[in-house]
C-alpha cells in the first residue's frame, strides 16, 4: 500500500494533509476543525454538535441542503461527526469530482453566516433533539454513560471538567440554544488555522495542493481562544460519592466502572489500550473467559479506552446474564469480580501469552483499518491535529509494541485505584 | 501552471469535473474442489490480509415455527469446541494468531470466517475447516449457548427497535420463516435439544452446496494448496449436495386488503420507532434493479423524499429509511424511523402519502438522474476492502447469480427510466396494505393513528 505522504501549511495557518492511494478511483477529503464539546460551557452544551448540523444547511454559494445533493448526485457520501475535542467533515467521490470537494468545504469555512437563518436552525434543533431522543433517551442503559461521565470529571469545587457532559448536549440546553450563539461558535472556532484538510486517494499531490489553495488560500485566519484549562489525568477522578445505582427500562442489570488516564497518543493510553484487549477483547480475555464463560453470571463484558485529547476515560461494562433473583444483587457480584480481576492486573500484571495476544491482534486491526480511504484520511487528520504529523499513523504499530507488561501493571497500580473510580449500576425499573 | 495562471476562481457554481475513471470488479477465480465445494479466490495485494468465509447450507430460512432460532443457534456452535479441540483451546488456537473464528447465520446460508495476516492463512482454512466439519455440539456447550440466547431474548424486551421489528415481521409474515426473529423466542430456545442440532448440522453439511471465499494477499499459487491440505480432507466425506431449499418459502407473500396499525406499547417511552411497509418480492426478481432504483429515490439516501419531509422540511426525526430486503424468498420493503411521540400519527401520514406519490406519478429527470448516478458512484466504495470485496462474492454464490452481474449491473441502473420506476413501484408497493407497527406510549400513539387502518395493541415481548 503506497506511503506517500505530504504534509502543507498555507498562510492562513490551515494544515493539508496529502495521501496517494491509486488503487480506486476515489477520493477522500476530509476536514478537521479543533473544536469540540470541551470547548462548551455549562448550560450551553450540545453547541458544537449542533454547529455540524448547521454546516450542510447550505452557504453563500450552496443551498439549504445542496450539499448533500451535489456530493449524491455525483455519486459520493459526506457526512460529520462531532467529538469532544474536534468536529469532522468528510466525503469520498468518484477522483475526477475532488474539486467539487474543496468547493464545498471551502464555501462553508469561508462563508457561512450569511446563508443561516433562523427557519434552518429551527428545524435542525428539531432534528437533533429526537438524535437525543434516538441515541439517548429511548436507549436502554441511554443515560448511564452520561451520569458515568459525570460522576468521573466532577470537580472538587462543583465544577465540571470539559469532559463531564455528553458530546450531544443536554435537552434543557438544546431548547435553551439560540441562532447567535450558534454565529459566535463559527465565528471563534472555524476559522482555516484551527483546521487541517486531508486529501487521500486517487490523487495527484501537486494539482491537488494547487485547488486547495485557491479554494482555501484566501479564508482569513483569526484569533483562538486559549484550550480550556485543564488539571493532569492523575488528579481527575470522583470527589465524594462515586457510585450511583439508576433504575430504567431495561431487563439485564448492567455496572459500569470508569477511570480516567493519560490522553490519546501517551505512553499510558498504548498502554491503556493493550489493557483494554487483554481483560475483555476475545473469548480468552480475562473477564470474558472467567464472566461469560467459566462463572456464566455475564451475558456481555466489554472495555474501552477513548481516544480523547486531554485525557482519557477507561471504562469495563459488564451485564449479568439474568435478573433473578435480585437484580441488584445479580450486578453487585459482578462489579465485585470485575473489580477482583483489575486488582490482579494491578498486583500481577498480565501474562505474556495475553500480552502477545493483545499485541497480535492489535496489529491486524492496524492493518485492516488501513484498508478504508475515508477511514485513512480521518485518522491522518487526527495525528495532524493532535500531534502536527500525520505519518503517525504509519508508527502506531510501534508504539504499541514498545508497551510490556511492566508498564501495563504499573499504569494500572496509578490509574485504577479504587478511589479514583466512577461507577453505575443499572437495575429494572421497579 | 500555477495558481496565479489559472482564471478566477468563480465560486459561484459548482467547478466542472475532471474525466470520468472507470472502475470495474476486478477479476477473480471460481473452481470446483474434488468434494463438489466451490472455491472462490480473488488476489488483492498490498493489504497484508486474507479473508476467508465459508458459506454453507443452513440459513434461518430453514426455521420451523416449532423449532425457531435452531439455525442459528446451530451455526453459532460450531466455534464452540471442535472434536479435538474443546471451547477455549479452539478461541486460543485463533486468538494466538491475532484473530477469532466467527460464526454467523444469514436467511440463506451460515459463514464461518476470519480474516488473518497472509502468513497464518493455513492455520485459519484449518480452524474454519474444522468448526465446519468437525464441531463437537458438547452437551455443557448447547447449554452455555441456550443461557446466553434466552438472556438476549430478555435483552430485547426492553429495545424499541428490535421490539419493532419482531412486531413488524410477525405481522407481515404471518406463519412462514420470515415471522420469526432468527434467534427464535423463549418457548423454542428452550425446547431446541443437542440432537435437532446435531440433526440439523449433519443434513446442512452438504459440501456440493458450499463455497470456500478467499479475498486478499494470497500469492501465487499458495491458496490451492493450502485448501487441499486443510478444508478438503474435511469436506470429502460429505461431497453431496443439500436436499433442499427452504420448503415453505412463497414467492409472494399475501398482502393485507387494508391497512393495519400495530401499537406496542411502552408506556412512557421518550420517542417511537415506526416500521411501515410490507412483503417485497425476491432477490431473483427481474424488477429488482428498478426497484433499487425507485427505493433510492423514495427513501434510499439522504437526499430523498422521505428524509427531505421528515426530517429536513418537519424535523420530525433524525433520519429515516427504506429498503427492500431482498431474499430467496419475498423478503420485506420496509421503511424504518424513530419520532418524536407527539408527531407519530404525522409522521405516518406524510409517509403514505410519500409512497402514494410514487404510484401515481413518474419521477422527475433530475431526480432519476441523482438517483441513478448516485447509485452507480458509490459502488466502488464497497470494493475498498477484502471484506467488502468477499460480500460482493458471498451474494454471487448465494443467489447463484452470473460472474459478471456487478459489471452490468451499472447499465441495468443507467437503463431504468422514470416510466420503470412508476410501473415497478405500481407493481410493488401498496399503499393500501401497509402495516404501520408503533413502538411507543399507546395511550398518546392510539388518537394519533385513529382512522390509518384496523389497529391492535401488543404489549412488548
Amino acid at each position: 500500500m503506497s506511503e506517500h505522504l505530504e504534509q502543507h501549511e498555507l498562510q492562513n495557518g490551515m494544515r493539508v494533509v496529502l495521501h496517494e492511494d491509486p488503487r480506486l478511483p476515489l477520493a477522500a477529503v476530509n476536514v478537521w476543525y479543533h473544536v469540540g464539546s470541551k470547548n462548551e460551557k455549562t448550560g450551553r452544551t450540545g453547541l458544537a454538535h449542533l454547529f455540524e448540523h448547521m454546516l450542510f444547511q447550505g452557504s453563500a454559494n450552496v443551498s439549504e441542503n445542496g450539499h448533500f445533493e451535489h456530493i449524491q448526485k455525483v455519486g459520493g457520501v459526506a457526512n460529520g461527526s462531532t467529538w469532544y475535542d474536534r468536529t469532522n467533515y468528510y466525503e469520498t467521490l468518484p477522483a475526477n469530482h475532488l474539486e467539487l470537494g474543496l468547493w464545498l468545504e471551502s464555501d462553508r469555512m469561508g462563508f457561512l453566516l450569511e446563508a443561516l437563518t433562523e427557519e434552518k436552525f429551527e428545524n435542525q434543533r428539531s432534528v437533533v433533539m429526537n438524535e437525543r431522543l434516538q441515541r439517548v433517551n429511548n436507549q436502554p442503559y441511554g443515560l448511564a454513560g452520561e451520569r458515568l461521565s459525570e460522576l468521573l470529571y466532577r470537580r472538587p469545587n462543583g465544577a465540571n471538567h470539559p469532559y463531564a457532559w455528553p458530546v450531544i448536549g443536554y435537552m434543557d440546553d438544546l431548547e435553551a440554544a439560540t441562532l447567535d450563539s450558534v454565529e459566535d461558535f463559527f465565528r471563534t472556532w472555524y476559522r482555516p488555522n484551527n483546521a487541517v484538510l486531508t486529501l487521500a486517494g486517487n490523487i495527484d499531490c501537486d494539482a491537488a495542493l494547487e485547488q486547495v489553495l485557491r479554494y482555501f488560500g484566501e479564508i482569513p485566519a483569526g484569533p483562538l481562544p486559549p484550550p480550556p484549562a485543564v488539571e493532569p489525568a492523575s488528579e481527575i477522578g470522583p470527589r465524594g460519592p462515586s457510585r450511583e445505582i439508576l433504575e430504567d427500562s431495561i431487563e439485564l442489570p448492567r455496572c459500569y466502572s470508569a477511570w480516567c488516564l493519560d490522553g490519546y497518543g501517551s505512553d499510558d493510553w498504548y498502554a491503556g489500550e493493550l489493557l483494554a484487549m487483554i481483560l475483555a477483547s476475545g473469548r480468552m480475555s480475562r473477564l470474558h473467559r472467567d464472566l461469560v464463560y467459566e462463572r456464566q453470571i455475564a451475558q456481555s463484558v466489554s472495555t474501552v479506552i477513548l481516544p480523547t485529547e486531554i485525557c482519557a476515560t477507561f471504562a469495563i461494562v459488564a451485564t449479568c446474564q439474568g435478573r433473578e433473583p435480585d437484580p441488584l444483587a445479580n450486578a453487585e457480584t459482578l462489579e465485585r469480580t470485575v473489580l477482583e480481576h483489575v486488582e490482579a492486573i494491578r498486583s500481577a500484571g498480565p501474562t505474556a501469552a495475553e500480552l502477545e495476544r493483545a499485541r497480535r491482534s492489535l496489529l491486524l486491526a492496524h492493518h485492516d483499518s488501513r484498508q478504508d480511504l475515508a477511514l485513512c484520511a480521518d485518522r491522518l487528520s487526527c495525528a495532524a491535529t493532535y500531534f502536527g504529523d500525520p505519518s503517525r499513523i504509519f508508527s502506531e504499530p510501534e508504539r504499541l509494541l514498545q508497551v510490556d507488561r511492566e508498564s501495563i501493571q504499573d499504569l494500572a497500580r496509578r490509574a485504577l485505584a479504587a478511589e479514583r473510580r466512577a461507577a453505575i449500576i443499572v437495575v429494572p425499573e421497579s | 501552471m500555477t495558481a496565479n495562471e489559472q482564471p478566477a476562481l468563480d465560486r459561484g457554481r459548482p467547478p466542472v469535473p475532471g474525466p470520468s475513471r472507470s472502475c470495474s470488479f476486478p477479476s477473480f477465480e471460481v473452481e470446483e474442489l474434488e468434494s463438489g465445494a466451490r472455491l472462490w479466490s480473488l488476489d488483492a495485494k498490498g493489504c497484508g490480509l486474507v479473508t476467508i468465509v465459508l458459506l454453507m447450507p443452513g440459513g434461518s430460512e430453514l426455521d420451523t415455527p416449532g423449532r425457531a432460532g435452531l439455525a442459528s443457534f446451530t451455526a453459532g456452535l460450531r466455534a464452540a469446541g471442535t472434536r479435538d479441540r474443546d471451547a477455549l483451546e479452539f478461541a486460543a488456537a485463533a486468538e494466538d494468531l491475532g484473530t477469532t473464528i466467527s460464526t454467523s447465520c444469514g436467511w440463506e446460508t451460515a459463514a464461518i470466517g476470519t480474516t488473518i495476516g497472509s502468513e497464518d492463512v493455513v492455520a485459519g482454512l484449518e480452524l474454519v475447516a474444522e468448526a465446519a466439519a468437525e464441531p463437537a455440539f458438547r452437551a455443557e456447550e448447547v447449554e452455555r449457548r441456550r443461557r446466553r440466547r434466552l438472556a438476549e431474548i430478555e435483552r430485547r424486551r426492553s429495545d424499541p427497535s428490535a421490539q419493532a421489528r419482531i412486531a413488524f415481521a410477525r405481522a407481515v409474515y404471518g406463519d412462514t420463516p420470515y415471522a420469526y426473529p432468527a434467534i427464535g423466542d423463549r418457548r423454542t430456545t428452550e425446547e431446541i435439544t443437542r440432537e435437532d442440532i446435531t440433526a440439523f448440522h449433519a443434513r446442512a453439511l452438504a459440501a456440493g452446496s458450499c463455497h470456500l471465499i478467499a479475498v486478499g494477499e494470497l500469492g501465487r499459487g499458495r491458496v490451492r494448496p493450502a485448501i487441499e491440505e486443510t478444508v478438503e480432507p474435511r469436506l470429502r466425506a460429505h461431497a453431496r449436495r443439500f436436499d433442499a431449499t427452504a420448503e415453505s418459502l412463497e414467492p409472494e407473500p399475501p398482502l393485507p386488503s387494508a391497512r393495519r396499525v400495530v401499537v406496542v406499547d411502552r408506556p412512557g417511552a421518550a420517542q417511537t420507532e415506526l416500521r411501515i411497509g410490507h412483503g417485497g418480492v425476491p432477490r431473483s426478481h427481474p424488477d429488482r434493479v428498478r426497484l433499487q432504483v425507485a427505493n433510492s429515490i423514495l427513501g434510499g439516501k439522504f437526499m430523498s423524499r422521505l428524509n427531505l419531509t421528515l426530517r429536513e422540511k418537519h424535523g420530525y426525526t433524525y433520519g429515516v429509511s427504506s429498503g427492500f430486503d431482498f431474499r430467496r424468498g419475498p423478503g420485506p420493503f420496509v421503511i424504518a424511523t424513530a419520532v418524536a411521540n407527539d408527531v407519530a400519527g404525522a409522521a405516518c401520514r406524510k409517509t403514505i402519502e410519500e409512497v402514494e406519490r410514487m404510484c401515481a406519478e413518474p419521477p422527475v429527470t433530475s431526480e432519476l438522474d441523482d438517483a441513478r448516478n448516485y447509485m452507480v458512484g458509490v459502488f466502488p466504495y464497497t470494493l475498498q476492502t477484502i471484506q467488502g470485496l468477499s460480500t460482493r462474492l458471498q451474494t454471487l454464490a448465494v443467489f447463484d447469480l452470473e460472474r459478471d452481474e456487478y459489471d452490468r449491473w451499472p447499465e441495468r441502473v443507467r437503463a431504468t427510466s422514470d416510466k420503470d420506476v412508476l410501473e415497478v413501484c405500481r407493481r410493488h408497493l401498496s399503499p393500501e396494505s401497509l402495516t404501520i407497527v408503533a413502538v411507543g406510549p399507546a395511550e398518546e400513539l392510539l388518537p394519533q393513528l385513529d382512522g390509518l387502518g384496523t389497529t391492535e395493541v401488543q404489549a412488548t415481548g
